[in-house]
């Protein structure tokens, strides 16, 4: 049996972006070590905004490695369980981090119903 | 190990979480996942064939996120070694055990193919915690 494709497309991952308030985020420490944190979050313009100040472990150690990644999922019941994972580049911007968006992918289990 | 903090979860009893791992181009990726505590350690299962499986098998070291079941703005963060263990030693949970319900026949599926060994368990061995967190509201001063 073929398997299900559950990807969300383009608009589906920008909505459940716009709905998300909290997302794990997650990069490399100083030793290697993977490392993650909760933030809220907000998505806008294209991009998201953490909020992480500068003396956040996780978000210093973003920055300084070029790289976050940032998970959110919600999981009312099984077939309404979704999710969304983005790569992108952090910077500080005031007292948040703001994440250039490179890659984004989502799923939907609801799809596994149609 | 003994978790110095265990956040009050039950044994066999599962919670949301997110797992961060490397992978081989030292980049990192999360995945939302739902894991089971066992003794101080924590328990997931996933296809053999996973994208996650094959990072694992490369760099067992791991950051989860665990998000309180009633507060998915609150969670604790732990970091430790993961690997893989028997299918045989896994207890899946008890229908309506975990924080979302899920269907019979999808725990039914999850049992065949641990059997079969298209679906493998993980246990992570918590070597530290850092204290749960609850993150600022969008409109807290800073």
């Amino acid at each position: 049996m073929p398997k299900r494709d559950i990807r969300m497309g383009a608009k589906e991952i920008d909505d459940f972006l716009s709905r998300c308030e909290v997302m794990a985020v997650g990069t490399v420490d100083a030793d290697g070590w993977p490392t993650a944190t909760l933030s809220h979050c907000e998505f806008r313009n294209g991009a998201l905004l953490l909020r992480l100040d500068p003396t956040d472990s996780v978000a210093a150690s973003a920055v300084t490695c070029a790289q976050l990644c940032c998970v959110a999922d919600e999981h009312v019941s099984y077939y309404e369980i979704r999710g969304v994972i983005v790569h992108g580049r952090p910077s500080f911007v005031d007292k948040s981090v703001r994440v250039e968006i490179e890659r984004r992918s989502g799923f939907d289990f609801g799809k596994l119903q149609r | 190990m003994t978790l110095g903090y265990t956040g009050g979860w039950v044994n066999g009893r599962p919670v949301s979480m997110f797992l961060f791992l490397k992978r081989p181009d030292d980049t990192v990726i999360g995945y939302p996942m739902t894991g089971v505590p066992r003794d101080g350690a924590i328990e997931f299962t996933t296809y053999r064939k996973a994208a996650k499986a094959r990072y694992l098998a490369a760099n067992d070291r791991v950051c989860v996120v665990i998000v309180e079941d009633d507060d998915p703005a609150s969670g604790v963060a732990l970091w430790g070694r993961c690997y893989r263990i028997d299918q045989a030693e896994f207890i899946p949970a008890r229908p309506g055990a975990g924080p979302t319900a899920v269907p019979d026949s999808v725990i039914d599926t999850v049992r065949e193919r641990l059997d079969s060994g298209k679906r493998v368990v993980f246990r992570i061995e918590v070597d530290r915690s850092r204290p749960p967190r609850r993150v600022a509201a969008a409109n807290a001063e800073t």
